[in-house]
């Protein structure tokens, strides 16, 4: 597999289109020179390669679409040293076992034991399921408690999936480690919301368990940019 | 998520592989349909096998909870283990679940 260790280039690319990957360079490439970043430019992913792409030892994991506009990635010039930026499209955070995938790259990377890997992995696959249903698909309301909840809630995804407002919205996963700490950032593109509850949801209710599992979790969370965000620590 | 689902006299046991996680509804759904339509007693569902479970599941779970209450079938978790234990725990699933080991 070509890697980052048999190339000194700063950008490899992977089922991209030489116009995707000029259009993205145009716009991104001063940011990713600034932070000195090796960069990961995909096409549409499966399971399988995104966790080829992981494995190359890039700083950034970037998916391209396969036409139309490419992504504006300006939290690039913000990377400091023993991190993990991916970025990706909602449709494939929801298609994809991507908290899986991040956190075995931030365990072969960072040497996290067993606890720290569940953790972690716990954590980050509730905050992309808000990032993805609440945050970018804009799902809200829908009473889980039923069977015919969740047709409704199936039906609801399968519609945003196809819609191309709602399913190339992207979620952007921001990882950094440090010798006694994850810290983990999730960002949608939805419009916000303002966490309030801070407890488990009453009785046997279907939903509202993601944020009171991550705060159970983590030893500190916080949301910004209107609840776009969610930054999290997990201790090693 | 695997699974595979057994008949055992009064009883119909489904037992989760792997992770079962928010990609999972739709299936989890139907498999519930189809072991409610069975003229059991008793479900029991067998996760000493289920390695990663997130919130979603954790309400797919309260989902066959209440599917199984209407039906007046008795509802049984087998062998949660590691992570899905804890998730249980975080959860209170022990006021909410007949939990074996």
């Amino acid at each position: 597999m070509l890697d980052f260790a048999q190339q000194p280039a700063r950008f490899l690319t992977r089922g991209v289109t030489p116009e995707i990957e000029a259009a993205f360079l145009r716009r991104n490439r001063a940011a990713a020179d600034a932070a000195g970043l090796r960069t990961v430019l995909t096409g549409p992913l499966d399971d399988d390669e995104l966790v080829r792409t992981l494995e190359m030892a890039a700083d950034a994991c970037i998916e391209l679409p396969a036409e139309g506009d490419v992504p504006n990635e300006d939290m690039l010039s913000t990377l400091a040293p023993c991190s993990l930026y991916v970025s990706l499209t909602t449709a494939s955070c929801y298609r994809l076992a991507c908290a899986h995938a991040i956190t075995a790259a931030l365990a072969a990377r960072a040497g996290l034991e067993s606890q720290a890997v569940e953790t972690t992995e716990t954590v980050l696959q509730e905050a992309i399921l808000n990032a993805v249903v609440h945050g970018n698909f804009e799902i809200r309301g829908i009473d889980r408690n039923s069977a015919s909840g969740w047709v409704q809630l199936e039906q609801a995804i399968a519609e945003r999936m196809a819609s191309e407002r709602y399913g190339l919205r992207r979620v952007r996963i921001l990882a950094s480690w440090s010798a006694c700490q994850i810290s983990l950032r999730v960002c949608d593109e939805g419009e916000g919301f303002r966490a309030v509850s801070t407890g488990l949801p009453a009785g046997a209710a279907g939903s509202g368990r993601g944020l009171v599992i991550m705060r159970q979790l983590t030893a500190s969370l916080t949301h910004s940019a209107g609840g776009r965000c969610v930054e999290m620590t997990v201790r090693r | 998520m695997d699974y595979s689902s057994n008949v055992d006299g009064l009883s119909t046991e489904i037992a989760i592989k792997g992770r079962f996680t928010f990609q999972d509804h739709a299936r989890f759904r139907a498999l519930v349909g189809q072991v409610l339509g069975q003229d059991t007693k008793t479900i029991v569902i067998d996760l000493a096998e289920a390695e990663f479970i997130d919130s979603a599941g954790l309400g797919m779970l309260l989902l066959v909870r209440e599917e199984a209450r209407k039906a007046e079938r008795e509802l049984v978790l087998r062998r949660p283990r590691g992570q899905v234990e804890r998730m249980f725990s975080i959860s209170c699933f022990n006021t909410l679940f007949k939990i074996e080991q």
